[in-house]
């Protein structure tokens, strides 16, 4: 009665409804961080005694820096959901530094915020990659590593 | 069912293990996924019901690992299938 050549599969665990995670959307967003960091070093300062010119530059240097702000946080935001809803205890077992590596990446999307830091912001990608690397590595699959920009 | 069981662990089931005795907490046993009629699932008996209902827990520590009682309520008996041995 009790089969041992023909083994029946059972779950011992299933993944949340949705299960769909991938450090690319933080990625996109750091990469936007990025772009912003040197758009805004880049942007040339008019004539300060020309109103119209002036206005135009705090309007565009505004924009970058507020958009700067909102992928910033949108980056931290994407690599908190990937730390506390898609790794899992058992994933400390091969990669003990876990915790440490999202508290230095979110970190650094904070330093972003505060700066204007071209060193911050590659600095955000390289720990993200690294992050992509120990994601895909959970999931046994080789994705590359694929800028936008 | 981490740390207890890993992904392709081989475990064995006794079908019979509850034929003349109950099941009790602590108990590992196969079930029935009450929302997935193809679905069998491996969890650990945490409380018998006075209805006479069963309440299974993952034993992942994490509060969000496991899918089990805390998402799909307690569970008919007649969805337990067998009783897990494990070591």
């Amino acid at each position: 009665m009790v089969s041992f050549t023909n083994p029946i599969k059972a779950s011992a665990h299933c993944d949340g409804p949705c299960g769909v995670y991938d450090p690319a959307s933080a990625r996109i967003a750091a990469e936007a961080v990025q772009s912003m960091t040197t758009k805004m070093l880049a942007l040339e300062h008019p004539d300060s005694s020309n109103t119209a010119a002036m206005a135009g530059f705090l309007n565009t240097m505004s924009r970058y820096a507020s958009i700067k702000e909102e992928q910033a946080h949108l980056t931290k935001s994407e690599l908190l959901v990937l730390w506390t809803d898609y790794f899992k205890p058992e994933h400390l077992e091969s990669n003990p530094n876990l915790h440490d590596l999202f508290w230095r990446a979110t970190k650094l999307c904070s330093a972003c915020k505060v700066e204007v830091s071209p060193t911050h912001a590659q600095d955000l990608m390289d720990i993200i990659e690294e992050i992509h690397n120990v994601f895909w590595a959970t999931k046994g699959r080789e994705v590359p590593w694929i800028r936008a920009s | 069912m981490w740390p207890t069981l890993s992904d392709g662990d081989n475990v064995i089931c006794n079908p019979l293990a509850y034929s003349h005795f109950q099941p009790e907490a602590g108990d590992v046993v196969l079930v029935q996924h009450p929302f997935h009629s193809n679905l069998l699932i491996i969890k650990r008996i945490s409380e018998l019901q006075t209805d006479g209902t069963v309440s299974l827990t993952g034993d992942n520590p994490d509060p969000t690992s496991s899918d089990d009682s805390h998402n799909f309520g307690p569970v008919q008996k007649s969805a337990i299938l067998g009783k897990i041995i494990v070591n």
